[in-house]
């Protein structure tokens, strides 16, 4: 396993690859989606980094003076900080930052739904697999009542009849955010746990795969191309995500389904897959969906099917109180709601009260692997995933039969 | 359903999310402003540097060394026009806050 890597220290930065679906951007909005990463980075490494000498040097020295003791949680450990403009800077840089990334991608996609909607239509017939949209499929409240990570419209919003805008929204947004850390078809984290189920179970070879909250298909592709010879399908509630990420898996050539249906309760029959797999869509759901979704994975799972979920590490594991600060901030400034507050549910306990067998279950740790794009810079060339210092969070657990 | 009468052609999407905004700054409400003002600045900054670049890229690339006749240079009418459209939509995007929070303020009228 290669020694792990400093996202800042990485010599070189991946492009997004510009498949059919992506807007064309004009020179000025590619330059702007530039400086808005490099805005995003600055503002991040004072965050996640710089601010601890503020906390250790001026946040926490004010709060013990004040209330003669240190913060005894991360709570109060925030509150401290809060009291300091440092901090109330980063984090209104932080969300103006995100409000920025979003509205510039808008300008392409605004301008370039005609085209993609015809390149969607063009695609569809070469995808192979099914779309199935569902337009009486009841919004869940967890997407009704803010739109998640400030993205406008969210999943789900339909200005026009076969809408794609949103998925296309994601797809160049969620490059940008990421820095290009996750590759050219920002899939690297996806292929962090698939790679873990691959190397912990070689012989594992699922012929039906379900992917929970595809979105626009980046984890769904990873899927396919891990397991060629399976039938693979993404399900999420929002329409115009899963019709792009249908047209975008035409794109790349990959027969792949899509569904608009509630990872908390489907319309497949009992025991149809062999893998059920999610992949950072248990924070985007809430207290009360986390179970039943985990309850509907073990009643889709056919006899020794297995269900594995990854999602961002648990800050009650994290023991110093500035890192958990940090990591947790997306919970007040970027409408993430149930950001770590989903892991104030115990899953272990939750996947026995779906069925799951105890010692069938495992609650672990991987760390996340970034993309490193080749020297020569070409699309052609394969790219190098490396491990970082980030873990992810993997829920796994294997269904008896 | 509000968008039957939207066609692709007359899209608007918004740019604003649903969902209670942060207070950054509790005790300086303005400074909230002020930060989102300049935020967009310092970006748009960067991109008109990677336009300025890539300009002189491909000057350079064709042998042309621009930097003395940039000094004298003076765009014709067309080219004065051009200009203030450009600004006015770079004010626009400069201070987008501003304008939505006066779109928000005439929703709730």
């Amino acid at each position: 396993m290669n020694k792990s890597v400093n996202p800042r220290e990485l010599p070189r930065v991946s492009v997004q690859h510009h498949h059919a679906m992506l807007p064309d951007e004009t020179h000025d909005e590619r330059a702007r989606a530039e400086a808005i990463k490099s805005f995003r980075a600055k503002v991040g490494k004072l965050f996640y980094q710089d601010g601890r000498a503020v906390y250790d040097g001026v946040a926490k020295p004010a709060f013990e003076k004040r209330e003669g003791r240190e913060p005894k949680d991360h709570h109060e450990a925030r509150k401290a900080l809060r009291d300091t403009t440092f901090f109330q800077t980063v984090t209104g840089l932080r969300r103006v930052g995100q409000e920025m990334m979003w509205s510039s991608v808008i300008d392409s996609v605004e301008r370039e739904t005609p085209v993609l909607m015809q390149r969607a239509k063009e695609l569809a017939p070469k995808n192979g697999g099914t779309l199935k949209t569902d337009p009486d499929l009841p919004l869940p409240s967890y997407h009704d009542a803010c739109d998640i990570h400030v993205m406008p419209g969210g999943y789900h919003t339909d200005r026009v009849a076969d809408d794609i805008g949103q998925g296309a929204i994601l797809d160049r947004g969620a490059f940008i955010y990421h820095g290009g850390f996750p590759g050219r078809r920002f899939d690297a984290q996806a292929k962090t746990s698939i790679f873990w189920l691959k190397e912990k179970f070689s012989d594992f070879a699922p012929k039906t795969i379900l992917d929970m909250g595809c979105c626009s298909g980046h984890a769904t592709t990873a899927l396919k191309e891990a397991f060629p010879e399976a039938e693979v399908t993404g399900i999420d509630v929002g329409a115009p995500v899963i019709r792009y990420g249908y047209a975008r898996a035409a794109a790349y050539g990959l027969k792949v389904n899509f569904a608009q249906m509630n990872a908390e309760k489907t319309s497949y029959p009992d025991a149809s897959f062999d893998l059920v797999y999610s992949h950072i869509m248990f924070h985007e759901t809430s207290y009360k969906a986390l179970p039943k979704i985990i309850a509907e994975c073990y009643r889709l799972l056919k006899p020794g099917g297995v269900m594995l979920h990854a999602d961002l590490p648990n800050i009650n594991q994290i023991p110093d109180f500035y890192q958990r600060v940090v990591v947790n901030e997306d919970n007040y400034d970027n409408n993430e709601p149930f950001w770590m507050t989903m892991h104030d549910r115990d899953w272990v306990a939750d996947s026995i009260a779906a069925g799951f067998a105890e010692d069938q279950i495992e609650l672990t740790s991987t760390p996340l692997l970034l993309a490193l794009p080749p020297e020569s810079g070409s699309m052609d060339d394969p790219e190098q995933l490396v491990p970082s210092p980030l873990h992810f969070s993997i829920l796994y657990a294997r269904k008896e039969g | 359903m509000s968008s039957d009468k939207v066609t692709t052609e007359s899209l608007k999407i918004s740019r604003v999310a649903k969902g209670k905004r942060p207070v950054s700054y509790p005790q300086e409400p303005a400074a909230e402003r002020l930060l989102a003002i300049v935020s967009a600045l310092v970006t748009e900054v960067a991109v008109l540097r990677d336009r300025q670049d890539t300009m002189e890229r491909l000057a350079n690339a064709k042998g042309l060394i621009l930097a003395d006749e940039i000094e004298v240079f003076e765009p014709d009418v067309d080219g004065r026009s051009a200009r203030e459209a450009w600004r006015q939509a770079y004010m626009d995007r400069v201070f987008a806050i501003l304008d939505q929070e006066v779109e928000s303020a005439a929703e709730s009228a």
